[in-house]
């Protein structure tokens, strides 16, 4: 642990840990023209690895438009061509059905869920962890590789910025 | 107003046979009987039994650890008063004028009952009741018929009161989504919790924003998936934060104003139709007033920090009040005012 002086350190320094988050993750930045999605958070267990996004409809599409994601979206290592594929989505609909808004004013959260990242991790997979480190540094989110604007894809999305982990209690 | 739960009801009176040292060792037929009779309903043996069976459970099942057993020779209930002395579920030792004002309050608390605050929270209720020995065929003359007061609508988020509140007793830092209707964006926060707060019939979470750096309140309609972490507690150093809100009407500050968060003095011009209401029931604790014209208006001043709730409460009573400083408000509701006026006159939506 840098950075973050957790009570876990003050108290029990062995305690093993259900999982971590990273708040606002940093990545490179989605789009240039739109910034209605927003990646807010990443959960990561020995379950899964959870990202919640927030969506805001805008004017720019009659009625606030529609959101959808591919059942295909998967995260990967960056730099390496290993897939761990969506296996579930809360609260956004897999395509080609589609979630339409209403008006631009509505908003969406929602979240995508991986396989555990923990699962690269160098140390017993099996295991409760009790640091946050990865084995992972980065990775991106891909809807569609080569994909256009309307895709859903975050690339370089940094998983070991201590200042950013948070484990959960 | 829904009355207290029939489980409630037939534990009191199961209690009540148990307790009763006129008519001891009461059997199933006796109390089937008895609740029968108070309850005017039919019930069956298998249900005493399992009232039976849920009142001897602990605490954390809902029950009351009522130590009851049964006698074979007398065929009939008892409690094991050897082991658990004077034991009774109702064991508040109230006397009737005190059982009655805690009747009123429980009946006040019963509008919460709709809401989903707290799986427990029913119970508890429940509970409270059967405690009381309040029984159902008094429901008529009961006080909880007697009273109505608002009743109180569920609002988004409140699924998250109870995790919220833990955190806050047990000082544990929370992970949540925020959504900000204003600017339309969304923050994944870091909040030291202190206090839940009510306003305006909307709940708030109190406490220190590591994003923001200083205390903030979330609606809970806005928060989304919270997550207690393991982070050392930044604990409140401050004045106490209930005082905070002493001197405001709602939470929301107007931004424009300079001093945010310090109170203002406040004057406001009544009408003699409404002066009578304000003065029976202040706009605030800190309001005075005086009479202006010998007519029944009044002048009223009241010490607080601006709010849009104050400004909503002003705007609410039409011609019947108007600001008259600072001046800096007035302006501002007279800009509202104007645009209202140009709106109604514009007859956009008109049919």
């Amino acid at each position: 642990m840098a950075n973050i002086k957790t009570s876990s350190e003050n108290k029990t320094p062995t305690k093993t840990l259900p999982g971590f988050i990273i708040s606002n993750p940093t990545h490179k930045p989605f789009r240039n023209s739109n910034n209605n999605l927003q990646l807010l958070r990443i959960t990561i267990t020995k379950n899964e690895t959870k990202v919640d996004f927030g969506y805001q409809a805008t004017s720019y599409y009659t009625n606030g438009g529609w959101i959808k994601i591919s059942p295909k979206t998967f995260i990967r290592p960056k730099g390496s061509t290993q897939k761990l594929v969506l296996t579930n989505a809360t609260n956004i609909p897999y395509g080609p059905e589609k979630l339409h808004f209403n008006s631009s004013i509505e908003w969406r959260y929602f979240s995508l869920h991986f396989p555990s990242l923990l699962d690269l991790r160098d140390s017993k997979k099996s295991m409760m962890f009790e640091s946050t480190s990865l084995a992972v540094n980065a990775i991106d989110l891909i809807e569609a590789e080569n994909g256009t604007d309307n895709d859903f894809n975050f690339y370089d999305i940094q998983l070991n910025d201590e200042t950013k982990k948070l484990m959960i209690y | 107003m829904p009355p207290p739960s029939e489980a409630a009801l037939r534990y009191a009176i199961i209690d009540r046979c148990l307790t009763n040292l006129y008519k001891p060792f009461p059997t199933m037929n006796d109390l089937k009987y008895t609740i029968e009779r108070e309850l005017k309903t039919s019930v069956s043996t298998a249900t005493i039994q399992k009232d039976i069976a849920q009142m001897k459970k602990g605490e954390d099942e809902d029950g009351y650890n009522a130590p009851i057993k049964f006698k074979r020779s007398n065929q009939g209930y008892y409690y094991d008063l050897e082991k658990y002395p004077n034991f009774t579920i109702r064991s508040l030792g109230l006397n009737e004028k005190e059982s009655e004002a805690i009747e009123l309050a429980a009946s006040v608390l019963q509008q919460f009952k709709g809401i989903k605050v707290n799986d427990s929270y029913n119970h508890a209720i429940d509970k409270l009741y059967s405690s009381l020995n309040i029984k159902k065929s008094d429901k008529d003359k009961s006080l909880t018929n007697a009273i109505q007061p608002e009743e109180t609508t569920y609002m988004q988020g409140m699924e998250h009161f109870e995790d919220l509140v833990k955190s806050i007793k047990k000082k544990i830092p929370v992970s949540f989504i925020h959504y900000s209707y204003d600017k339309k964006l969304f923050k994944s926060i870091i909040i030291h919790p202190y206090l839940m707060k009510e306003s305006n019939k909307r709940w708030y979470l109190v406490g220190y924003s590591e994003e923001h750096k200083e205390v903030r309140y979330f609606g809970l309609d806005r928060i989304y998936d919270p997550i207690l972490i393991d982070r050392e507690f930044i604990e409140h150093h401050g004045n106490d934060l209930r005082s905070l809100f002493d001197n405001k009407i709602g939470l929301t500050n107007i931004q424009s104003q300079k001093n945010k968060n310090v109170p203002q003095e406040i004057v406001l011009w009544v009408s003699r139709k409404m002066a009578n209401y304000i003065k029976s029931m202040p706009l605030h604790k800190s309001q005075t007033h005086e009479e202006y014209n010998g007519y029944g208006d009044i002048m009223v001043s009241i010490n607080l920090v601006p709010t849009f709730e104050l400004v909503a409460m002003i705007l609410s009573y039409g011609k019947h009040i108007e600001l008259i400083s600072p001046k800096w408000l007035r302006q501002e509701i007279e800009e509202e005012l104007e645009a209202s006026v140009l709106k109604y006159k514009r007859k956009k939506y008109h049919g």
